[in-house]
């Protein structure tokens, strides 16, 4: 055994409700180590992580730490012997301060019932110092970013003395600026002799970041390789058994009548003269950083956040969208970015979220809803979207990214909407449902709808779209059409701010 | 300057609040001109001896608030404790001290049944203190066979807290108001400084987050409503104490709403996470100065009650507004950051 290991996972198992998610996995944490674990949405990753940091507590199979062998009870119990998972979602208390964020839960102890105020503010601006970031300890939580609450969970685990730090895809909600701050703060927990579990999508930061990559695929281990040996294709055929390149298949459909088109829209402060057009049967790529005014865009044409100046016109038709209610009447859906919070009922079942938005079409004359044929129609769209599901009274909030994906895209086809706006629609979703997702994009072009699809993921953009724009501050920087994308030159209207627009 | 404006920022609801005390004092005041003279010491005792029930309870509440639950029991809980300890002294002749004791026990008691309703059988909060509501007030008419028990046939040193206390002058503070204003301060310290006061506002904040760091949410929960049974089972000596007497139907009658009102005009948030006890404090003394100045200034028995729930609604709508301010700013503060 090396000297370095921290944890050893032999042979763990899971079972939920009858439903074998992990198979005899083996896993090994080393010190001074980034440990990459990468698998598609429901391989078993979380629950992997999840067994080691306490949150599940297993029956099968053996962890060891530091060679001996332990069996945690609770999260607590795995933190306080040093082993912390970061949430996807950071589990910060927003009505507290930086401080009460750090140390609540661990407070207790030395037998004072009274928090010695002064010396633990004391004690988190000298860590927060260490740890080079830039936020004080009385600052409140409320109102930060995601990535500054990560970095309170970070530091809350590092005021524990946690020996391996866990992170559940802790750059999913980032942007680039900000998962390269995070990568600095890995890399200098890494120099201090921290473990780090990484679990990611992203195969390019996984591949910038970790030492080590284990592939997990329906709950078994696929294998491990060294950083040195690996790149995209190897992992991504590991993870699927298909190779890179096939992944995003573009489609051609016939391109019809403009459907939507916008004139001079503007809202201060966020975005200024947004003129766009979409077309039957064409797919829009709207690329752009993060923050460069897309989804602000979107929410004035779905009618969440109208503009303040400017026009929409609809099928050549000028149209006030002024609520989703009038947008939805017009026939224009959106499946936003932030899904478990404005697409979906997590707490409702499959088939209550799917009919959500047409209830009122297969009522009754009276306003009753027809069981009978709401079954029907929920099956139909789970099989024709491939949702992988128990049946369809389970809660949403049990599914996986993609499924969840699925389910509000299903939503919405049931609008038999002719506009679709996509917010980024791959975004924390596997590698299978992405696949799966862009054959759905390219079967309602087909069918004739109009796709604005905003996404932050280049290849997605340069292998769907039919024509792009680009965003920048917000301004429409330039338009490509197909025959004329080029990453490089997409990024340059993306970031350079405000050039000569393409006509 | 720019410490000002952050204590400004930081104590918004609690200076609106008091705006709005003074806002009602000025208007009482110009009314009826001898308000601020001779008045005004007599005003002032009748304010505060209007508190000591509510900011009891208020106290409680507040956790309970800030634990996203609510309790509508303790009217009932008030009365019931009240009353077993009221019967006794008549037809036992226990000793005050003693009945003291058992009231403060009862209250503690049916508190802990209801924290255990909510906390270990994880009946929502608003259903199990809907049903202990009736009960423990059906209790109380059936132990007192409908009857009340009057002021002399209580031990007469239960007066004393409300008739004696300390002299400012011409003020007088009743030992019963210090009580309660220390109270509030034992809570203040508790909430502010103690394990268990932080993991109150996790748990109100974000349970699921607050479980994953270790705390025993349900113990938190289930102690809260222990807690709030224990000050129902202070407010009701204390309730008999300032009315001299218990009555199966009046005592803590309609109790919970003043006390919710208190709670949330005092900016504890319905979300959950947020509170303050100075700022249910004032929301206490400001339920207390409408009471009092709707009174004083002759409006009518009749419309008394409307007025005082406008009042209400007005305070809460202020504090709308307000906290909608504060969050535009701070949303306009990081769109320029960014």
């Amino acid at each position: 055994m090396n000297d370095a290991t921290l944890v050893r996972a032999r042979g763990i198992s899971k079972t939920f409700s009858g439903v074998r998610v992990l198979n005899k996995v083996d896993f090994d944490i080393y010190a001074g180590e980034v440990h990459a674990l990468v698998g598609e949405n429901g391989a078993g990753k979380s629950t992997l992580v999840k067994i080691i940091a306490g949150v599940h507590s297993f029956l099968e199979g053996k962890l060891f730490l530091e060679g001996e062998e332990v069996l945690f009870r609770s999260p607590h119990a795995a933190r306080e012997a040093g082993i912390a998972l970061i949430h996807q979602e950071p589990l910060t208390f927003q009505d507290l301060n930086v401080t009460e964020n750090l140390y609540l839960g661990h407070t207790r102890g030395g037998g004072r019932p009274f928090i010695n105020w002064q010396e633990l503010y004391k004690k988190t601006d000298a860590l927060l110092e260490t740890l080079n970031v830039r936020m004080r300890s009385r600052d409140p939580v409320r109102g930060m970013t995601i990535a500054d609450q990560q970095m309170i969970e970070i530091a809350s685990a590092l005021s524990q003395n946690a020996k391996v730090i866990i992170m559940d895809e802790p750059t999913a909600a980032l942007s680039h600026g900000e998962v390269e701050n995070l990568f600095g703060m890995i890399r200098r927990l890494k120099e201090q002799g921290k473990a780090i579990v990484f679990i990611g999508h992203r195969l390019d930061e996984i591949l910038d970041i970790s030492d080590k990559i284990t592939v997990l695929r329906d709950g078994a281990l696929v294998g491990e390789c060294l950083r040195s040996e690996a790149d995209q294709d190897k992992i991504v055929h590991m993870m699927i058994n298909r190779s890179f390149k096939e992944l995003i298949v573009k489609e051609t459909a016939p391109i019809g009548e403009v459907l939507l088109e916008t004139r001079g829209l503007s809202l201060p402060g966020e975005y200024g003269d947004v003129s766009i057009r979409l077309r039957r049967g064409e797919i829009v790529g709207m690329a752009g950083l993060v923050g460069a005014g897309r989804s602000e865009v979107a929410s004035a044409i779905f009618g969440t956040r109208p503009a303040a100046s400017g026009e929409i016109y609809i099928r050549g038709r000028k149209t006030a969208i002024k609520n989703p209610a009038a947008a939805m009447r017009h026939g224009i859906a959106m499946v936003s970015e932030d899904r478990a919070r404005t697409g979906l009922l997590v707490a409702f079942s499959i088939r209550y979220n799917i009919t959500f938005a047409i209830l009122r079409k297969i009522a009754s004359r009276l306003g009753f809803v027809s069981t009978k044929k709401e079954e029907e129609l929920v099956s139909q769209y789970v099989k024709y979207l491939n949702i992988k599901m128990r049946d369809s009274d389970q809660r949403v909030k049990e599914l996986s990214g993609g499924n969840q994906q699925k389910v509000v895209i299903a939503k919405w086809l049931l609008t038999e909407s002719e506009v679709l706006i996509l917010d980024e629609p791959t975004r924390g979703i596997d590698v299978g449902a992405k696949m799966e997702v862009y054959r759905l994009i390219n079967e309602l072009a087909k069918q004739g709808k109009a796709i604005l699809m905003i996404s932050s993921e280049l290849p997605e953009i340069l292998q769907l779209s039919d024509r792009v724009y680009v965003m920048c501050d917000g301004a429409v920087t330039a338009e490509f059409n197909r025959d004329e994308l080029d990453g490089k030159k997409i990024m340059a209207a993306a970031s350079t701010g405000r050039q000569r627009k393409a006509s | 300057m720019n410490g000002i404006k952050r204590f400004v920022n930081h104590n918004v609801k609690e200076l609106v609040t008091l705006g709005i005390i003074v806002v009602i004092f000025t208007a009482a005041g110009i009314a009826k001109s001898d308000l601020f003279s001779s008045r005004f010491p007599n005003i002032v005792n009748s304010v505060v001896l209007w508190m000591p029930l509510n900011l009891t309870m208020a106290m409680g509440m507040m956790m309970v608030v800030i634990v996203r639950d609510i309790d509508l029991s303790i009217g009932s809980l008030v009365a019931f404790s009240a009353m077993v300890v009221g019967i006794l002294f008549r037809d036992a002749g226990i000793p005050l001290w003693l009945g003291v004791i058992l009231c403060v026990l009862i209250g503690t008691l049916c508190g802990a049944l209801n924290g255990f309703l909510v906390a270990y059988i994880k009946i929502p909060a608003i259903i199990v203190t809907l049903g202990t509501m009736n009960a423990f007030r059906g209790f109380t008419f059936i132990i007192s066979h409908g009857t009340h028990v009057t002021g002399d046939q209580m031990p007469g040193a239960i007066k004393v807290p409300v008739q004696e206390g300390l002299h400012l002058g011409e003020f007088l503070f009743p030992w019963m108001v210090l009580f309660s204003f220390a109270v509030a301060l034992v809570f203040y310290v508790m909430l502010r400084h103690s394990h268990f006061g932080r993991e109150v506002y996790a748990v109100g904040s974000n349970r699921e987050g607050a479980h994953l760091r270790g705390i025993d949410c349900r113990r938190i929960e289930f102690l809260i409503f222990t807690i709030v049974g224990f000050l129902a089972g202070i407010t009701g000596i204390m309730s008999a104490s300032r009315f001299g007497y218990v009555n199966p139907s009046n005592t803590g009658n309609g109790l919970e709403f003043v006390v919710i009102s208190a709670t949330i005009i005092g900016g504890v948030s319905v979300s959950g996470g947020k509170g303050t006890v100075p700022g249910v404090f004032l929301g206490c003394l400001l339920l207390g100065t409408v009471n009092t100045m709707i009174a004083t200034v002759g409006i009518p028995g009749t419309v008394q009650r409307f007025c005082y729930g406008l009042i209400i609604v007005i305070a809460l709508l202020l504090d709308q507004v307000i906290t909608g301010n504060q969050r535009k700013a701070l949303v306009r503060a990081k769109g320029q950051g960014a």
